[in-house]
């Protein structure tokens, strides 16, 4: 697997650190991380980044933020048609089939409800990516 | 005349006994499963809940809406908080996270163990939870069941109060 440039999007600056020590213990591949409290923010970040040569490989997104949440992050990537295909991982404690059926009906890649563990997340990114 | 207090095992007026302990369960099972997963503690015991938050505890609220409109609430003393928050950060030993953090991460916890409680008791539900909100000195919750933790780290109470309950047609009620 390539080097990775990740975006971790959560109101939680502890859940997002939390995010970046579990990718780290998932011994997954990473360049570079990028970090959103809201996913109004991370669509600038998505905008910005994916300007540049290279662009980011992988989105990992909460739900529950203030300004834009997950729901609404993702239809708004899917409807830009440059970065329709980044790949977003939903990582957030509402695992209800409707909302999980929801988010696919968006266009989101992947769910992992919290709890989660770094080996879940490893197993997420590798299907998501292609890669075993 | 002032209303008697609230018990931990004050059940809800619209809600079935049954519904209560499922409730109850689930709500245990949830933060066993969040503990053990991402904060590397366990529950070792549960019991009854005092009807009114310990002193000195941080309250941890959250409010969902959707298929049933509650409160959830999580309290908590400071030397747990800090441990937990300290695992969850993994944090050296020997060093604290600041109080900032350790408010960071209770209210992520307090999050975590309402999502995972209402994806436990309501399986195909649909909510929206509030962003956790801390506070000190809370006052009692007017119903709802409670139930207290005994924790590798040490006491937590958890609460809920559904204003409108689902509607659980698979139980007796």
């Amino acid at each position: 697997m390539q080097s990775l440039r990740i975006l971790i999007v959560d109101d939680s600056p502890a859940m997002r650190a939390y995010v970046r020590r579990t990718v780290q213990l998932a011994s997954l591949p990473v360049k570079n991380v990028f970090e959103a409290g809201n996913g109004q923010e991370a669509l600038e970040i998505v905008n910005q980044e994916n300007e540049a040569p290279n662009k980011l490989d992988l989105v990992f997104a909460d739900l529950n933020m203030p300004v834009m949440n997950g729901e609404e992050f993702v239809a708004k990537l899917r409807g830009n048609q440059r970065d329709a295909t980044l790949p977003v991982l939903i990582i957030s404690t509402d695992a209800t089939q409707r909302r999980v059926l929801k988010l696919r009906e968006l266009g989101a890649q992947g769910y992992i409800s919290k709890p989660c563990q770094p080996e879940m997340i490893r197993l997420k990114v590798h299907q998501i990516l292609g890669e075993q | 005349m002032t209303e008697p207090m609230p018990t931990s095992d004050t059940a809800f007026s619209d809600a079935p006994a049954d519904s209560n302990d499922l409730m109850l369960s689930d709500v245990v099972g949830a933060a066993r499963d969040v503990l053990n997963v991402m904060f590397f503690s366990d529950v070792l015991e549960d019991a009854d809940a005092p009807p009114a938050p310990r002193p000195e505890t941080m309250q941890v609220y959250v409010k969902f809406e959707g298929d049933g409109v509650g409160e959830f609430r999580m309290e908590i003393d400071d030397p747990t908080a800090e441990s937990l928050a300290g695992s969850f950060l993994g944090a050296e030993p020997g060093s604290a996270p600041s109080p900032d953090e350790v408010q960071q991460v209770m209210g992520e916890l307090g999050n975590m163990v309402c999502g995972a409680f209402l994806s436990r008791y309501e399986k195909d539900g649909l909510f929206s939870l509030s962003s956790p909100t801390i506070e000190r000195a809370g006052a009692a919750m007017p119903s709802g069941v409670a139930r207290s933790l005994q924790l590798l780290d040490g006491t937590m109470d958890l609460r809920i109060n559904w204003s409108v309950p689902v509607d659980r047609p698979g139980l007796p009620g």
